[in-house]
C-alpha cells in the first residue's frame, strides 16, 4: 500500500534521513522504531508532506513527494502527530468535526462520528469539553479519534505513548490492535519496543537516519542487536 | 449620571472600532505569524472607495457595500500578491514585507489620488444627535456601537457553529496541525486576510464617519492604536484582542472626560503609560496563552 524508497531529508547541512526505504502492505500494522533523535519524526513529516524531502513516496501507486499535507490526507494517509497536539482551545467535538473536514457527504460523517464514538466512549462522554482539559491518555484518544474522522486508509502514529503512564499505554495499545483488527493498516512509530513488536506484524529499526534492520515482529524480538543496541538506548 | 452614560457610549464606540481592528491583525498573526504594518492601508482604501462612490452619485448604502467589498478583496489580494511568496520565510522578513506594502500603498494613495484630506460627504442624517430620556447620544457613535455590537455577536456565531469559523480557531491554534486535518492551507490565509479587510472595512467606515474625510494616511493612527490593543490583550488571542481594544477605549475616553484642561495634550501618553502598568502586571497580556503542550 506504501512504498518508501530513498527517502531523504535535511535540515540545513545536517542530514536527519539517509535514503530510508520501507514498504507497508495492506492490512499490515508496521512498527517503526528506533531511539531519540534516529528520525523517526522526520520520515512521518516526509511523508506527510510537512517537510521537504528527496526519494520516492507511493500511495497505492500515487506518487505524495511534493504534494501539500491537506491534499495527501485527501487521498486516505493520516497522521496523529507527536506530543497529540489536539486543539486545546476547542472542545472535543470541534475537534472531531475539524478531523472529518474532509467528509463532504454528511451521511458518512455521521457515520464516522458513531464509529469514533462507539471506540473512544470517553469522548462522548466529553464531547463539550474544551480538548485542553482533558487527561493526556483521552487528548491521545482524541488525536487518533481526529485522524479517524477523515476515513483513512492508511493510519500514521508518531509515538502515542509518549508520556503516558504505563496503564494508559496498556489502553492506547489495546486500541491501536483494536483498529488494526478491524482492517486498518497502521504505521506505528514508537520507542517503546516490546510493546510495539507485541502487536505488530513486521518492523523497522531506525538509527542516525538509516534503516539498520527490518524483520518480523518475532525475529526482531529475538534479535540480539535490537535487544542490545537499541532497546538500551530507548528504553 | 447622564453624563457618565455618555462616555460609556463614547467610550465602547471608540472601543469598538479598535477592537475590530485589533481583532484582525490579532487573527492573521496568529495563524501567519505575519505582522500586518499595512493593515492600515486596507482601512484607507476603504475610506477612498466610500468617497468615490459617494462623488460618482451612487446610493449611500451602495457605497458602503462597495467600500467594506473594496477592503476585502484589497486584503485578499495583498495576501496573493505580496505575503503568499515569504509565508515560509522569517518573521522579519514578513514584516519588512508588510511595512513595504503600507509605504508602497502610501505613495500610491499620495500620487494617484491626493497627498491632501479629500472630504467624504456623509448623509446629513449621521451628523445629528438622537434623544434617549434627557441624553443627547451622537448618530454616529450610536451606530458605531450598534454595528459593533452586531458584528461581533456575529463573529461569534462564525467562530462557534461554522466550519469555517472552527477552522479559523484552529488554525490560529495549531497551523500545522490544521491541514494535517485535510484543510487547505490557502484558504486558511484566503479567509483570514478576507475577514481582516473586512474589520478593516467597518472600522474605516466609523472613522471616515467621525472625521468627515480621508488622506492617504489615515489608517495610521487607528491601527497603531490597535497594535497596542492586541498587545495588551496578549498576542496570539483573538478574544485578548477585542478585550484590549475596548480597554483603549475606555482609557482614552476616561481620560478625556477627566483630566484638567491643561493636561488634555498628554493625554495618548498617559493611555500609554496606563497600558505599560497593565503589561507590567501581566506580560502576557490579558489573554495571552501560556504555551501549552508539548510541540
Amino acid at each position: 500500500m506504501l512504498s518508501v524508497s530513498g527517502l531523504t531529508v535535511s535540515y540545513g547541512a545536517v542530514l536527519a534521513l539517509r535514503g530510508v526505504s520501507l514498504e507497508v502492505g495492506r492490512g499490515e500494522l508496521v512498527a517503526l522504531l528506533g531511539p531519540n533523535g534516529a528520525g523517526k519524526t522526520s520520515t512521518l513529516g516526509a511523508l506527510m508532506g510537512l517537510c521537504r524531502a528527496g526519494g520516492a513516496v507511493c500511495l497505492d501507486g500515487e506518487a505524495l513527494l511534493g504534494r501539500a499535507p491537506e491534499k495527501i490526507v485527501r487521498l486516505g494517509m493520516t497522521l496523529v502527530p507527536e506530543g497529540r497536539r489536539v486543539f486545546g482551545g476547542l472542545t472535543v467535538e470541534e475537534n472531531l468535526r475539524l478531523g472529518g473536514a474532509v467528509q463532504r457527504d454528511e451521511a458518512a460523517r455521521r457515520r464516522q462520528y458513531a464509529e469514533v464514538y462507539a471506540l473512544f466512549p470517553v469522548l462522548e462522554e466529553r464531547s463539550g469539553q474544551l480538548a485542553g482539559s482533558l487527561s493526556g491518555g483521552e487528548q491521545q484518544q482524541l488525536a487518533i479519534a481526529r485522524a479517524l474522522m477523515s476515513g483513512p486508509r492508511l493510519l500514521l502514529l508518531d509515538e502515542p505513548s509518549l508520556g503516558l503512564a504505563p496503564k494508559v499505554v496498556d489502553t492506547i495499545f489495546g486500541l491501536i490492535d483494536r483498529l488494526r483488527a478491524s482492517g486498518l493498516t497502521i504505521l506505528l512509530v514508537e520507542q517503546n519496543v516490546d510493546r510495539s513488536l507485541e502487536i505488530a506484524d513486521r518492523g523497522y529499526v531506525l538509527v542516525g537516519g538509516e534503516i539498520v534492520l527490518a524483520g518480523t515482529a518475532g525475529e526482531l524480538l529475538q534479535s540480539q542487536d535490537v535487544q542490545r543496541a537499541y532497546l538500551g538506548l530507548a528504553s | 449620571m447622564d453624563i457618565l452614560i455618555q462616555n460609556l457610549i463614547n467610550a465602547l464606540a471608540l472601543g469598538g472600532t479598535y477592537a475590530l481592528l485589533a481583532l484582525g491583525l490579532a487573527l492573521v498573526f496568529s495563524i501567519m505569524g505575519l505582522i500586518n504594518l499595512a493593515h492600515g492601508e486596507l482601512m484607507t482604501i476603504g475610506a477612498y472607495a466610500l468617497y468615490f462612490m459617494i462623488l460618482w452619485a451612487f446610493p449611500f448604502w451602495l457605497a458602503l457595500v462597495g467600500a467594506l467589498l473594496c477592503a476585502v478583496v484589497a486584503a485578499v489580494l495583498m495576501e496573493r500578491v505580496a505575503f503568499r511568496p515569504v509565508r515560509d520565510a522569517s518573521m522579519a522578513t514578513m514584516l519588512l514585507t508588510s511595512f513595504a506594502v503600507s509605504a508602497i500603498l502610501q505613495v500610491a494613495y499620495q500620487n494617484l489620488i491626493s497627498p491632501r484630506p479629500l472630504p467624504v460627504a456623509m448623509p446629513s442624517f449621521l451628523g445629528g444627535a438622537v434623544e434617549i430620556g434627557s441624553l443627547q447620544v451622537g448618530m454616529i457613535q450610536l451606530l458605531a456601537l450598534g454595528c459593533t455590537a452586531a458584528l461581533l455577536l456575529l463573529l461569534v456565531w462564525v467562530f462557534r457553529y461554522t466550519a469555517f469559523g472552527v477552522a479559523m480557531r484552529a488554525a490560529a491554534e495549531d497551523f500545522d496541525t490544521t491541514r494535517l486535518m485535510g484543510i487547505r492551507a490557502n484558504a486558511l490565509f484566503a479567509g483570514a486576510f478576507a475577514l481582516s479587510g473586512l474589520l478593516a472595512g467597518v472600522a474605516a467606515l466609523f472613522w471616515v464617519a467621525q472625521r468627515g474625510s480621508v488622506d492617504p494616511l489615515m489608517g495610521f493612527l487607528p491601527v497603531l492604536k490597535a497594535f497596542i490593543a492586541v498587545i495588551v490583550g496578549g498576542l496570539g488571542s483573538l478574544v485578548g484582542a477585542v478585550a484590549g481594544g475596548f480597554l483603549l477605549g475606555a482609557i482614552e475616553i476616561a481620560l478625556r472626560a477627566l483630566l484638567p484642561s491643561d493636561l488634555l495634550p498628554y493625554r495618548d501618553a498617559l493611555s500609554l503609560l496606563l497600558i505599560i502598568l497593565v503589561l507590567l502586571v501581566r506580560p502576557q497580556g490579558l489573554m495571552g496563552r501560556r504555551r501549552e503542550g508539548v510541540r
